[in-house]
């Protein structure tokens, strides 16, 4: 087995993180803002206008 | 392609009615799977396990014991599920290649109530891609036109249902696997509510995105198959508050938004069908557009590349000869995230599930295209369309990762045709737990597109 990773993976390795980290980055929070770790999307539904 | 296939529904009526035997249903759908072998839609059938299902279904109906109207009609299995009597290996050679013994809950739900398990088939590797092209026996091919691809990852599924072999198959989904083939191929592909759904025996992909759902010939089977589907699962613990699956409500307003704008492009083909659609589908539809696509996308793909590098921490420790180079750099570049970056797309999950549940005005349904393009040519590495140029993957997965990262309800109904003759389908999208609600209005919807209602 080969760990070594090829040039072109290497690219599509860099080309995916650049994309994640640019989109990431470009996010503004709350100081209350909370990482969804609690996954009901159910709670919503009481919010409907 | 024109003329409709017989849907599951067709054959629940045939077999009520004496018209047919699930012996004859076997042999028809075995027959055609084999004139359609240059699909490539199947990893593994078996005709002595299909027949011996069938002979045993029709012993039931011939003793007017049938487990259920089901009882007898041939269903295929994405090669990610796992079935007692089929090897899987999601298309991988990184994955068991042995029959495990144990039956995903949906496929145990599908054979206790007599379904014949058909046969398993093609995939993307792993669900880890939507175009069908990365997996270990080749591309799946599009019945509509054989030099285009089917889009995935259930790719298998869905040509084994447009090119009519079965009348039903299964498919799941984390960023559009059952909506996007089902949208390339023309036929109807519907993602539970996340929770909802049992996702046990089924391979993950990401635990938080992924759903196992039916793609079928018709609406109607799609609601046939749902009570196999929902509700509570002990061996899943994201089932623990599911419902079972109700009866539909009575369709009340049909207030439809159309999403667009930036993020949310489409080429113009594909925007004219679905405003034509919308046209005709005597709904109240507004207009609305989404902030911050590009961040909310980048929150799906860094929680998608996680979670799948997490579940497959083992193998790669192992040794990773056996994923293609396409997903073991996926696999690595999920390696490479962090743990803050991870909680940030969590946080902006957050952020687009308010949006989109919260702050757009009241919608009984939100709309967009299941493909921003017709299934493109095998082969094609990019697409253009609207101002933007994306690869075939991005392209396939372009609308449907919102659904997966807010956990909604979505539904992909064919309602047109490109100049070249490819399906174009629209996605209806409903609120999180409100399945019957999304079908009711969909039958609404669809009986105005399709039925000339």
């Amino acid at each position: 087995m080969s760990n070594e990773m090829t040039e072109d993976q290497q690219k599509r390795i860099e080309a995916t993180l650049r994309r994640i980290r640019d989109g990431l980055s470009k996010a503004s929070f709350g100081q209350f803002s909370e990482p969804s770790h609690i996954f009901d999307p159910e709670v919503h539904n009481g919010k409907a206008k | 392609m024109e003329k409709r296939n017989e849907s599951l529904t067709d054959m629940v009526a045939a077999l009520a009615e004496g018209r047919t035997t699930p012996v004859e249903l076997a042999e028809r759908s075995l027959e055609r799977a084999r004139q359609m072998v240059d699909l490539n839609a199947f990893v593994t059938i078996d005709e002595k396990i299909v027949m011996a299902q069938a002979e045993a279904a029709g012993r039931r109906r011939s003793r007017m014991q049938e487990s259920s109207p089901i009882d007898g009609i041939p269903i295929a299995i994405k090669d990610n599920y796992l079935t007692r009597d089929y090897p899987t290996t999601a298309c991988s050679d990184a994955a068991p290649l042995e029959p495990s013994g144990v039956d995903a809950t949906v496929v145990a739900n599908l054979r206790a109530a007599g379904a014949v398990i058909f046969g398993k088939t093609n995939m993307h590797e792993w669900a880890y891609g939507a175009t069908n092209t990365t997996s270990n026996i080749g591309p799946t091919k599009n019945p509509h036109n054989k030099a285009h691809i089917t889009g995935g990852s259930s790719g298998g599924s869905a040509a084994a249902v447009a090119s009519g072999i079965v009348p039903a198959a299964l498919g799941s989904d984390t960023g559009g696997s059952v909506r996007i083939p089902s949208s390339a191929c023309g036929i109807y592909g519907f993602k539970p509510s996340y929770g909802r759904a049992s996702r046990h025996g089924v391979l993950p992909l990401s635990w938080s995105l992924d759903a196992p759902g039916p793609m079928a010939t018709d609406l109607e089977d799609i609601i046939h198959l749902l009570p196999y589907f929902l509700g509570t699962d002990p061996k899943d613990s994201s089932t623990s508050h599911a419902e079972e699956f109700g009866p539909l409500p009575k369709p009340g307003s049909l207030r439809l938004i159309n999403l667009s704008g930036p993020g949310l492009e489409r080429c113009s083909e594909v925007n004219f069908v679905i405003n034509e659609a919308l046209g005709r589908s005597k709904a109240r539809v507004s207009q609305a557009s989404l902030n911050n696509v590009d961040q909310s996308f980048a929150a799906w793909e860094a929680i998608l590349h996680c979670e799948a590098s997490a579940y497959h921490q083992n193998r790669l420790f192992k040794g990773s000869d056996g994923f293609s180079p396409v997903t073991r750099a996926h696999l690595e570049a999920g390696n490479r995230l962090t743990a803050v970056e991870l909680l940030e797309a969590q946080k902006i999950r957050g952020q687009l599930m308010t949006q989109l549940l919260d702050d757009l005005p009241p919608w009984d349904a939100l709309v967009l295209p299941t493909l921003p393009i017709p299934a493109p040519a095998l082969g094609e590495e990019w697409q253009k369309f609207s101002n933007r140029k994306a690869t075939t993957q991005d392209s396939m997965t372009w609308f449907c990762w919102l659904g997966n990262l807010a956990g909604l309800p979505c539904l992909t109904i064919p309602v047109g045709k490109s100049s070249q003759d490819m399906p174009i389908g629209m996605m209806l999208m409903g609120r999180p737990g409100e399945d019957e609600k999304l079908l009711a209005l969909a039958k609404e919807i669809d009986q105005n597109l399709n039925r000339g209602g």
